[in-house]
């Protein structure tokens, strides 16, 4: 297992490599450079822009800056934001915080929810509820996520209308006077702050495992391992519970692993509509104002993420079914 | 369960076999017992027609713009007078209230919510018209005409059915137009995918060895793009481009197609690798044909279901990917419309408050990912040979 590990760590280098230099190439492909926009500004002048940009070696051919970056980037130097002026990785670190925080609770409530709903209309095959919640679910499917949290808005926005104070904030993370409150009114304003863009995110992969989980339960409890502990008498619970669920389980972890992989690029849409201070935000703003070391450094922890779970839902796979071995 | 799938990407592979494609009738009687897929299809096929004959059907051209009507709300149909007397239909004009009073008194569509100050005039009727004469336009851009589906023909007002849009364009017309957009990203960017998916995908399955070991290669390291971030890349590169509304649609397509092929490459390799091992495969080798024509004529007919049901339950990724990038303003460019750049006034919530029909085009994406949903989820079925039992 350890060597296997070994293997597709080391396997991930060369695509890395790869990702970046295309990566890199494409975000050349964008006339000028960050520097561009300060042309306008008739309080610089022309030699200051062109140090500017001899010093930040913009001037230099493409391949020639690839390496430059690649270097650094190698030996743990992300550089420095050109817009923001600060550290690149200072920069992420602080934006990642809030998208974990996010994907976490996101995660979180999903499961919560979509497993025992999953169960319940597995279980509940063609009853009303399970016909009804099924409809629902195929509509939330259809519902774009980004479309969804406009809606979620808009709803809060009326809510705060019609009861003339802020029973739901609208975007950001904090409140005003976050930094002056205690600790428990701090966590109670970042839960507020944080329930629509959960909500948002989560609704559509609850529709998605709810769907996952019922399917796999119904194969299971279609087997004949389940026949055979109904035959010899015992309650329907210990069937479900004991028997089948744990089985139905199985497949349903590999897709923690996904949902690892999809946690950067996935919630980037919503960061952008809800106004969620996290990481696919600040991309969006570095590729359109070509900030390019801060652009690099978040493509490489987007794709670096992304390998990173496929490798964790083959490892879960592995441990929770032991019939598959992974070779290295 | 492919309709997960929000971005461009294929389904997962499959491990099975694909089923074999029974005849058509079979298919279509099967698919028929699909109420809600018969449903959709029938959405999808209005969609498309509307979609075709946008010019016609829309009462104004898309970028006919009169900018004193930004934010109008939308039209209200009447039948009946001030005076009590019954007419066909007919609108008001919309006016601007001057005096604060009626602002706040005035309500929109959802109760509370104020809609900026409009009142109808109802001085002056204006009565609507089935084929009636309006701004000329050329149909697929060959026709000359100017006869539009509905509209007025008099000029002292104009006939907003879903309001009017920031700039004081007419919103359910520029919904036919976007429609062109979102309606058609997916089906051209399939025509690019499925023929450099199914061709690599097969010939990696098909051949094993080093070429197997390169193309699969090169397909997972596609895969493991972070997709959102890579168009993000790709868009944020090229929007600044200046380029005309037809090739900035083909380069959209372009590269939503260059994420979406990998992963129908992974599922065609998979399924081929399985059936190359197949007697007939063997016996049309033993004939003397050629490795292409048992790869085109023999192998890739055996994905055709599997094909036909990604292809559906695929398209509302791409209408997905094409509405946020626009809605991001990376995508099309106004004065251009798609859905997806419709939308962006709803981004401001507290503007969204007094105009809620800013919200349409996010509906119309909801109904065609739905119906494509649904079609593609009934054709799944159909072609499902286990559901016969």
């Amino acid at each position: 297992m350890l060597r296997y590990i070994l293997k597709r760590l080391l396997q991930m280098v060369p695509k890395l490599i790869l990702i970046s230099m295309i990566t890199f190439g494409i975000s050349k492909l964008a006339p000028g450079d960050y520097l561009t926009q300060l042309e306008n500004n008739p309080t610089i002048s022309q030699r200051q822009i062109d140090a500017e940009r001899h010093r930040l070696g913009l001037d230099q051919p493409v391949a020639v800056q690839y390496v430059r970056w690649a270097e650094n980037f190698a030996t743990g130097n992300l550089g420095m934001s050109f817009d923001y002026h600060e550290r690149v990785s200072a920069l992420i670190w602080l934006r990642l915080k809030a998208t974990l925080l996010l994907g976490g609770c996101a995660m979180l409530f999903t499961w919560l929810i979509s497993l025992p709903l999953g169960i319940y209309m597995a279980v509940k095959q063609y009853s009303w509820f399970e016909k009804i919640a099924s409809s629902i679910t195929f509509l939330f499917l259809g519902v774009p996520d980004f479309f969804l949290g406009i809606l979620l808005l808009l709803a809060a926005a009326m809510a705060n209308q019609a009861f003339h104070h802020e029973v739901v904030p609208i975007g950001g993370m904090t409140s005003v006077n976050f930094a002056t409150e205690g600790l428990l009114a701090k966590a109670g304003d970042l839960a507020l702050h944080l329930v629509i863009p959960v909500v948002t995110v989560s609704i559509g992969s609850v529709a998605i495992l709810q769907r996952r989980m019922r399917g796999n339960l119904l194969d299971v409890l279609g087997e004949d391992y389940v026949r055979t502990a109904r035959a010899k008498g015992l309650p329907e619970r210990t069937v479900i519970y004991r028997h089948a669920v744990r089985n139905a389980l199985n497949p349903m972890i590999t897709l923690l692993g996904f949902d690892f992989a999809a946690l950067l690029s996935g919630y980037a849409v919503i960061e952008n509509i809800v106004g969620w201070p996290g990481l696919g935000q600040l991309m969006l703003d570095a590729l359109l104002r070509q900030d390019l070391n801060l652009a690099m450094a978040g493509l490489m922890i987007g794709a670096l993420m992304l390998l990173m779970g496929n490798l964790l839902a083959d490892v879960l796979l592995a441990f929770s079914d032991p019939r598959i071995r992974l070779e290295a | 369960m492919a309709t997960e799938t929000k971005l461009p990407a294929m389904e997962r592979p499959a491990e099975e076999l694909p089923p074999p494609i029974s005849s058509g009738r079979k298919v279509w009687r099967r698919f028929r017992r699909h109420k809600m897929a018969v449903f959709a299809m029938w959405v999808l096929g209005v969609l498309y027609s509307l979609m075709i004959f946008a010019d016609f059907f829309a009462p104004y051209t898309m970028t006919s713009v009169d900018r004193t009507r930004a934010y109008q709300p939308p039209a209200a149909i009447h039948l009946r007078d001030t005076k009590g007397h019954w007419h066909l239909p007919f609108i008001y004009n919309w006016k601007e209230t001057e005096d604060l009073q009626s602002l706040f008194t005035s309500t929109g569509p959802i109760s509370g919510v104020a809609i900026g100050g409009w009142h109808e005039d109802k001085s002056k009727r204006y009565p609507l018209h089935l084929f009636v004469q309006g701004e000329p336009y050329k149909l697929w851009g060959l026709i000359p005409s100017d006869i539009h589906f509905i509209g007025i023909t008099d000029p002292g007002t104009r006939f907003y059915l879903l309001g009017g849009d920031a700039s004081g364009r007419d919103l359910f017309s520029r919904l036919f137009f976007g429609a062109r957009v979102s309606l058609t990203v997916g089906l051209v960017a399939l025509a690019i995918v499925i023929p450099v998916g199914t061709i690599l995908g097969g010939i990696a399955g098909y051949f094993g060895g080093a070429v197997d070991t390169v193309l699969s290669w090169i397909i997972e390291t596609v895969l493991a793009f972070p997709t959102f971030y890579l168009l993000l890349a790709l868009f944020g590169a090229t929007y600044k481009w200046s380029l005309s509304s037809t090739q900035r649609f083909f380069l959209i397509t372009i590269l939503l197609s260059f994420l979406g092929w990998a992963g129908l490459a992974r599922v065609i390799r998979g399924m081929v690798l399985s059936l190359r091992s197949q007697e007939y495969v063997e016996a049309s080798r033993a004939a003397g044909a050629s490795h292409l024509w048992v790869i085109i004529k023999h192998l890739i007919p055996q994905t055709a279901s599997w094909i036909v049901i990604s292809i559906s339950l695929s398209i509302p990724g791409y209408i997905y990917a094409e509405s946020f990038l626009s809605l991001l303003g990376l995508g099309v460019q106004p004065p251009d419309a798609s859905w997806g750049n419709m939308l962006q006034p709803a981004l401001n919530v507290s503007d969204l408050l007094m105009h809620p029909w800013m919200l349409v085009p996010g509906v119309a994406i909801v109904v065609t990912t739905v119906a494509w949903n649904f079609f593609g989820d009934g054709l799944r079925d159909a072609f499902d040979s286990k559901t016969r039992l």
